[in-house]
């Protein structure tokens, strides 16, 4: 439910796994009979490359440009970083609100209240945990239900849809809802429902 | 209906179906902050004209560089650590990365559930259709197949196209996309009643 990209999730794993791959295999070649003599060459003539390179430029700016790189390299990856696993909201605005400015925001602990509520006592579910998860301009709330062990998958979605119905009717709009059914260790521990 | 047709709905289905990297994807990049803000500070500590931190940048080169030089079975297997480890990275960054859980298409709801949870109730079922006690019956389920395992009582015949009849109506009745080949069989393992 997060805004992750998960597209730059993929290209960090991608590109540190291809470095990682060429890293080792230089290692390991290193090592081989066969190829060491056309890696040591190889790697001589790298180095000698980098040795005029650094000659010609002054090491002062070679630092400087090295430092530069490492400086934005470590923010980018911050910058990823941090704005991995965002997108949970604690309201969801409803309606205008007529002649009146401003609009009409419900808090999630509200509508969880809600779904609490309507969802009462029953016996096929252990929790039902409702958050608001906002991408691209629309919310929808995400309802992750743990039901017991054993629970009919069916009954326990059309259980949780007539809650959802009720949440319905207190909103102007109805709002997209995602229910996950998870399993949880609690379920596989709690003491399934014996009456058949 | 509109809500779980829309590109919006099946974007969000989709990435709950598929896991999205991140815990991997973090430790990499904390890797890469760690890497970068040590090569930025000795960057500078030779700018300033100051004691390295661990090693002037121009010494680990030459370290790099003198490695390949002297064959040694500790670079090797460090290499061949490496190796592994990109090949695992390069395979979370390619493959589907599906999760196991299943879509149940529903007029309001845009529902994902979790195979066990799925396989938790048609073991049940299966062991109502049989009559046994808790613990007898085991299903797991994969993306298009469920698998029944029952432990039957010694000297007691099981119904085993019943109890399958039991199973595949569960899963019809759940209303899985796509649906559920089902498969029962009994464990070799008997039980004494």
């Amino acid at each position: 439910m997060t805004t992750t990209n998960r597209l730059a999730n993929r290209l960090v794993l991608l590109l540190a796994g291809l470095l990682l791959l060429a890293l080792g295999s230089l290692a390991v070649l290193a090592n081989v009979p066969q190829t060491a003599p056309t890696l040591i060459g190889l790697v001589d003539r790298g180095r000698d490359e980098l040795q005029r390179v650094v000659e010609a430029a002054g090491t002062t700016t070679v630092h400087s440009i090295v430092l530069a790189v490492a400086v934005v390299v470590a923010l980018l990856a911050l910058l990823v970083a941090v704005n991995r696993g965002r997108g949970r909201v604690a309201t969801v605005v409803d309606r205008d609100s007529g002649q009146l400015p401003g609009s009409v925001e419900l808090g999630t602990p509200y509508l969880q209240a809600a779904l609490t509520d309507a969802l009462g006592r029953r016996p096929d579910l252990l929790t039902a945990d409702l958050s608001a998860w906002r991408d691209a301009g629309r919310t929808t709330l995400l309802i992750r239900a743990r039901p017991r062990a054993g629970a009919p998958v069916r009954a326990v979605i059309e259980e949780i849809r007539d809650a959802v119905q009720g949440i319905d009717a207190l909103l102007d709009r109805p709002v997209p809802v995602l229910l996950h059914v998870a399993s949880s260790p609690r379920a596989a521990l709690a003491r399934p429902d014996r009456v058949q | 209906m509109a809500l779980t047709t829309d590109r919006q709905s099946r974007r969000l289905l989709r990435r709950e179906l598929h896991r999205s990297r991140s815990i991997p994807a973090a430790a990499v990049l904390v890797v890469v902050v760690l890497v970068a803000a040590w090569a930025a500070v000795e960057c500078a500590l030779v700018l300033l004209g100051r004691e390295p931190l661990l090693a002037r940048p121009g010494a680990v080169v030459d370290a790099a560089v003198s490695m390949t030089r002297t064959p040694s079975t500790l670079v090797a297997v460090t290499g061949g650590a490496l190796v592994l480890l990109g090949i695992v990275l390069v395979g979370l960054a390619l493959a589907p990365g599906r999760r196991s859980r299943h879509v149940v298409p529903d007029e309001r709801l845009l529902v994902v559930v979790d195979d066990a949870v799925i396989a938790s109730s048609l073991a049940r079922t299966a062991r109502t259709a049989a009559s046994l006690g808790p613990d007898r019956t085991q299903a797991w389920v994969s993306r298009r197949r469920a698998q029944v395992r029952i432990e039957p009582t010694t000297g007691v015949a099981l119904d085993i196209p019943a109890i399958r009849d039991a199973v595949a109506d569960q899963v019809r009745t759940i209303g899985l996309d796509p649906t559920l080949a089902v498969r029962v069989s009994t464990s070799e393992r008997e039980r004494v009643a």
